[in-house]
């Protein structure tokens, strides 16, 4: 009877137990996963310092209002399951997404702007993925477009700079926050120093790339002047300034 | 019965790290640092600059996960004493514990970035070597370009603040030599993640400081192939 009495309560703890446990996970879970059409707005809309706390990778709003070729379709929407993973190392970055139409290209861009502009790691990779393919006037401008943004000026809220410690023992933390505030405009340069480097080349679109890099090299953000700069004295002495 | 097996296998994910998680580390933070290692533990290179391979060995994930997990045995919540940062290692509370920000999560670094900083702040935890404490940046502390390296959160000159390191292996210096290894080195890694290595380290290298610190890791990363 004893013995009874006790399996009875042991069994009520289990369950209680697992009870719990599959409650918490279902409330994490909640919290991570917010509504992604919230998340855009959210974000978009304010500028309240706490906006960013629910913000995780946002997604874009309905990936069925795209228009194009069935294939181009297909890579952006698959651009946008790999951001979503936040996983960079995702390979068919370097196997579906390498070569893109200018279909493709076209939805890409136009998707760009619907990531808030705090979400430096979605831009930045859309630049990259575009950077890659450089081979029309309307590639440049858009990269022209990237490197003329507004300075990012925090992470949490890229219109404001948020105030921070100033304790010296903490200077050592903002580790790599510079790159990531310049990210998409860093990765624009890149992509045109690689398409200078080339050997496909044509008249028109490297006029247009050393276009950029002057225009650059008046950015309100050092780091892109700076890079810029860098990249135009490299090839001076291949290109007409 | 089954109940048991459900609750055993809902325990696995808690006790599948060599390192532990604090009660109050949200479960995004947390899926978050796991897929990240899982990320840097995918890595393959079979080879490394002689930097790279006195503080690590080759580019190799399982290496990193090494390096980490003997440092690292808890990860824990902080706000890292300023609000901005992404992770911290405070030795006065724990010098074998990483503190993770909810900045972890809801900046968009990239992927290596974030590792970047959590490897920098692993290498904080080394009680026996003073936890790697920084050199004060010297006065003027400008970059190659000569313009004046400004903290990026304050805008505040780093000069004669300890932001800076003067040997190749402190915190700075090795998360520099991880990445600009990984941007070498790495035979898996997506063109991406080897830009993002490149850029990160060598914004990283400008807070090595002492001319000879300078000097060895640029014969190391940068003079070679």
């Amino acid at each position: 009877m004893k013995r009874g009495f006790l399996g009875l309560v042991l069994c009520g703890v289990v369950v209680l137990v697992v009870g719990f446990l599959l409650t918490r996970e279902r409330t994490l879970s909640s919290h991570v996963e917010p509504a992604p059409e919230l998340l855009v707005s959210a974000v978009e809309k304010s500028h309240a310092h706490d906006v960013a706390v629910t913000a995780t990778a946002p997604t874009l709003v309905s990936a069925t209002q795209l228009i194009g070729a069935p294939a181009d379709i297909a890579k952006a929407q698959l651009l946008e399951q790999i951001l979503k993973s936040k996983n960079d190392n995702d390979p068919r970055l370097d196997r579906e997404l390498k070569v893109l139409s200018e279909g493709a290209k076209e939805i890409i861009r136009g998707r760009y702007a619907k990531y808030p502009t705090e979400r430096r790691n979605e831009r930045g990779t859309i630049v990259f993925l575009l950077g890659r393919n450089l081979t029309s006037e309307s590639d440049f401008q858009f990269l022209h477009s990237v490197l003329s943004e507004a300075p990012c000026r925090s992470l949490a809220d890229c219109k404001t700079e948020l105030p921070g410690s100033t304790a010296s023992e903490n200077l050592h933390h903002d580790l790599g926050t510079g790159v990531t505030l310049a990210y998409p405009q860093l990765v624009a340069l890149k992509a045109i120093e690689t398409y200078l480097s080339g050997t496909t080349q044509t008249d028109s679109n490297t006029a247009a790339a050393i276009r950029d890099l002057e225009a650059a090299r008046q950015s309100q953000i050092s780091r892109v002047a700076v890079m810029a700069e860098d990249i135009l004295n490299k090839f001076q002495h291949t290109h007409k300034r | 019965m089954k109940l048991l097996i459900l609750g055993a296998i809902l325990a696995l994910p808690l006790t599948a790290s060599a390192y532990t998680f604090d009660n109050d580390v949200p479960a995004n933070v947390k899926d978050q640092i796991v897929q990240d290692m899982g990320f840097i533990s995918s890595l393959q290179g079979n080879n490394g600059t002689p930097l790279h391979k006195q503080i690590f060995g080759n580019v190799d994930g399982a290496t990193y996960v090494k390096f980490f997990e003997s440092r690292v045995t808890a990860v824990g919540m902080n706000d890292c004493g300023g609000g901005k940062a992404v992770a911290c290692v405070i030795p006065m509370f724990d010098s074998s514990k990483i503190w993770l920000t909810q900045n972890y999560v809801q900046y968009s670094h990239p992927q290596i970035a974030k590792m970047m900083v959590v490897f920098h702040e692993s290498r904080h935890t080394e009680d026996a070597n003073g936890n790697w404490s920084h050199a004060t940046c010297p006065t003027p502390f400008v970059d190659a370009d000569g313009k004046e390296i400004k903290s990026i959160w304050t805008g505040a000159t780093l000069a004669g603040e300890p932001a800076c390191d003067v040997t190749p292996l402190g915190s700075y210096g090795s998360s520099t030599i991880m990445l600009k290894n990984v941007q070498k080195f790495c035979t898996n890694c997506t063109d991406k993640v080897k830009l993002d290595a490149g850029l990160y380290s060598d914004d990283q290298y400008k807070r090595i400081t002492g001319e000879e610190a300078k000097a060895q890791m640029k014969k190391d990363l940068y003079d070679t192939i």
